[in-house]
């Protein structure tokens, strides 16, 4: 136990390392190279005694063990430095963007689970779907989640009117009421949810189709056959039970693709979570918030990844 | 009356062969039918046959199971679940890994409850079902993973008999089981027999157990039965070389005796009978045709499947008595010597054990009686002279053999007698079975020069170049030193067990008799008395 929990804080450790130093590596700067991506953006620059104050400001003119050391301390006390795109503290960034991610990856997850459940279910006791089942998700399982954004942007939100292609929300509505809001939300919410959904339902089918069919070998569901149980008893109290703790622990493991597809699939439908801020602040070099961006998702994966192997850990243990 | 679960002909077929050959049997109310046989001979396809739990489709099942009149291989799904634990339940093996872990012992027997009973019954039946079986009402609550393995099983036992199945099958219930825990078990299943009444179909290896419980024993040999009987009869006096290998087999039923397996074969079984390649007194038609399952001769409740009608009667002596100088030493004696036996004689010295075993082997005499050799009037001189015969060890070897030979030409003496073509080949084979050396050395050595050990090995080499089906040994271990006397038994045995031949043993040494011998009896005051397997026990326990 000691040693997952050595090895939960110097993961930690190394990656905090290598956000600090990735940023600051790559070739750029926030002051001279404000935008590689549209050359409208490249304004007049600023002079080199502007660029030396803000650099200043920033904190970033001292050496790089110095800024470490800085950055670090203040990391500490809840300050994870102002944002030079967005002119605002990191910490307010995240808080404004963090509930959009959070959401999509929350519900994508909980839908995934449910539905790569029922089809394993389905799959485990009916031959016939099993051979339709497997290779669509072996397909799905191997396409990156912003392609299966774009086709899906091009195939079904492009052609169906009432899907609004971008945001999170209508810009400058006014909703009479909390429902009316409710209902923009998730709307907007549906083309980006439906990809992650795709992204991650091959991952749970998988798994749980692995543990019904391992279950179904165990000998007291011949017990149960010859108890004369009904079908539904015996795939709910039976198969998933028996299997809850692998499909929990799944869903934790899922976490590190479910950030890993957030980031991406955000940007292709221009959803306004920390995927777009992170793609914002690479572009313009914006150090502090590309390290406090990786910061709260490898903090997120970690602690999940840390959970899941506890879970595995538990359930191994105990069924002896 | 109705029997409660009657079997006809039921056959299970995978795509790799025959698993269960066209099976027959019956139970009645009340009645514990047991299913004995080596693992792989089909007894647990046959609960799964009778209990329809094919999960495959590979698995073709034909034939009928009736339970209580209903065919339950034709009934479909929906009325086999209505009839499973109501109407008949299984008891299965290694219970532990039967139950879900992931459901309380509570929720596991309200499942069964719940078929039957309002919802309402369901607590107090459940802890009265637990104290039942000797566990606790307290039980209920706990899980699966936290319960040891006979737990589990009288848990599994309480789910089997709770809505009162008029069929348990109880799936190698002792197999899990520490050894003292067997006792408890049979004593639990006939109280709760008698309670409700139920029939027990009970698949088990362990022999004890069945002779404890059941009333009738259904031998299975790869998917056919070889035997059915009643219970003490067949285990006392098995007919069929396979029921008689499986005893001999017991640690359980046979405490003292040596334990000797059947031998593995030395033929594949082809179309003719299935223990064909393993059994010693196989004949012409038992390679060709397969046997059919027919009453024993003498005895209309044994059903024995073997060409031979069973095990073979080698010798008999009916009503043998014989004086010697106007004293009886014995009057009316009567002894069967089966094929693949040790009888072992007994006797204080001059009771006449030596004589019966030279009437016996007939080199003397009786003055009344006869004597059958597989069911014919013996014909000694021709017994005596041809391979497969009858042969006898001498007690006094010293003057059994003529000193003027070599040892080699001892040894090959009778295999001349009786124009054998390979005497020499056979005499070093024999001479290296008893343990002496068959180099040049020794063969050239004259009889006179050995030693009283090694004259009684070579009497026995005698004997054995002669394959004898019968052999009468009379005191052959006595001038060997107990390593020699351990080795020489545990040759004679294993000889016997590959060979099948007979041996009739007169010997004053209980102890080793009672290793090596099926049977003992005492010759006293001219009569012969068998030693049950209770006395044996006592004398070897003392």
């Amino acid at each position: 136990m000691r040693k997952r929990w050595l090895w939960l804080i110097c993961s930690f450790l190394a990656i905090y390392l290598v956000n600090f130093l990735i940023p600051r590596l790559m070739p750029g700067d926030p002051f001279r190279y404000t935008s590689s991506v549209s050359g409208d953006d490249l304004d007049a620059g600023y002079s080199a005694e502007q660029v030396e104050q803000l650099r200043a400001y920033y904190r970033l003119d001292e050496p790089l063990a110095g800024q470490l050391l800085d950055s670090t301390a203040r990391a500490l006390r809840g300050d994870l430095g102002d944002s030079i795109y967005y002119k605002k503290p990191v910490a307010e960034v995240l808080a404004e963007r963090l509930p959009w991610s959070l959401g999509l990856m929350a519900a994508s997850l909980a839908v995934s689970l449910t539905a790569g459940t029922v089809f394993a279910l389905w799959a485990a006791r009916r031959r016939n779907a099993d051979r339709v089942l497997y290779p669509v998700c072996s397909v799905l399982a191997e396409v990156p989640a912003f392609l299966l954004g774009v086709l899906l942007l091009f195939l079904v939100a492009a052609r169906v009117r009432w899907i609004p292609l971008s945001g999170g929300v209508t810009p400058f509505a006014r909703h009479a009421d909390f429902g009316e809001r409710l209902s923009d939300l998730l709307i907007h919410a549906l083309m980006p949810l439906c990809t992650m959904v795709l992204a991650q339902l091959p991952q749970f089918f998988f798994t749980a189709r692995a543990c019904f069919l391992s279950e179904l070998e165990k000998p007291y569901l011949l017990a149960a056959r010859a108890k004369g149980l009904r079908e539904g008893r015996i795939r709910f109290h039976y198969l998933l039970k028996n299997s809850a703790a692998a499909l929990v622990a799944r869903i934790f493991l899922s976490v590190s693709t479910a950030v890993g597809a957030t980031l991406l699939v955000e940007n292709v439908f221009a959803y306004p979570g920390i995927g777009r801020v992170l793609r914002e602040a690479v572009a313009y070099r914006d150090f502090p918030m590309i390290q406090g961006v990786f910061l709260i998702s490898s903090l997120l994966v970690l602690v999940c990844l840390f959970l899941a192997d506890r879970i595995n850990g538990d359930s191994a243990g105990g069924e002896g | 009356m109705q029997p409660v679960l009657e079997v006809q002909n039921l056959s299970v077929e995978y795509p790799d062969g025959f698993a269960l050959r066209p099976v027959s049997f019956s139970i009645a109310a009340g009645e514990t039918l047991a299913v004995i046989g080596e693992s792989g001979s089909g007894k647990t396809t046959l609960v799964r046959a009778v209990a329809d739990l094919f999960s495959c489709r590979w698995a073709r099942v034909s034939g009928k199971v009736l339970l209580e009149g209903e065919n339950l291989v034709s009934v479909g799904e929906k009325r086999l679940r209505q009839l499973r634990m109501r109407r008949f339940s299984v008891v299965f093996q290694n219970a532990a890994s039967m139950l879900n872990p992931a459901l309380t012992l509570r929720a596991q027997l309200y499942e069964v409850l719940k078929k039957q009973l309002p919802r309402g019954e369901w607590p107090q039946r459940a802890e009265r079902l637990l104290e039942r079986v000797g566990l606790s009402a307290g039980d209920l609550d706990r899980f699966p993973r936290s319960l040891s393995g006979g737990m589990a099983q009288r848990f599994l036992i309480a789910c089997a008999v709770a809505l009162s199945p008029a069929l348990v099958i109880l799936d190698e219930p002792t197999s899990a089981l520490d050894p003292g825990a067997g006792a408890g078990l049979t004593a639990l299943l006939r109280e709760l027999q008698q309670e409700t009444g139920c029939a027990f179909l009970l698949i088990t290896h362990d022999l004890a157990f069945a002779r404890a419980l059941s009333n009738r024993i259904v031998v299975l040999y790869r998917g056919q039965v070889e035997e059915t009987g009643e219970t003490r009869a067949l285990l006392d006096a098995p007919r069929h070389p396979y029921t008689r290998g499986l005893i001999g087999a017991s640690a359980e039923l046979m405490p003292l005796r040596d334990l000797w397996g059947i031998r593995p074969a030395v033929e594949e079984a082809g179309r003719g009978c299935p223990f064909f390649g393993r059994c010693t007194q196989s004949a012409g038609p038992c390679r060709e045709e397969p046997p059919a399952l027919l009453p024993a001769p003498g005895d209309p409740g044994r059903l024995v499947r073997c060409h031979r009608g069973g095990i073979v009667t080698r010798l008999e002596g009916r009503g043998i008595g014989k004086q010697f100088g106007g004293q009886t030493v014995l009057h009316d004696v009567s002894l069967r010597v089966q094929s693949g036996e040790t009888v072992a004689l007994i006797g204080a010295s001059g009771s006449g054990k030596t004589t019966l075993a030279s009437i016996l082997a007939g080199f003397l005499p009786p003055d009344a009686g006869k004597i059958l050799f597989e069911g014919e009037p013996a014909d000694f001189a021709s017994l005596h002279r041809t391979e497969g015969g009858l042969q006898m060890v001498f007690q006094d070897s010293e003057s059994a053999l003529n000193p003027a030979f070599s040892a080699g030409q001892a040894v090959c003496e009778p295999g001349n007698l009786a124009r054998l073509p390979d005497c020499e080949a056979r005499a070093h084979a024999a001479l290296r079975e008893v343990g002496l050396p068959d180099g040049d050395d020794f063969w050239n050595r004259r009889v006179s020069h050995l030693s009283g050990g090694q004259m009684q090995r070579l009497c026995l080499a005698r004997a054995l170049t002669m394959t004898p089906r019968l052999l009468v040994a009379d005191e052959p271990t006595s001038m060997l030193d107990p390593s020699s006397r351990a080795n020489l038994l545990r040759l004679l045995k294993g000889l016997q067990n590959a060979r099948g031949f007979s041996m009739l043993m007169v010997t004053h040494d209980l102890a080793a008799a009672a290793k090596v011998a099926e049977r003992v009896f005492r010759l006293e005051a001219g009569g012969l008395v068998e030693l049950r397997r209770e006395e044996l026990l006592a004398l070897g326990l003392s």
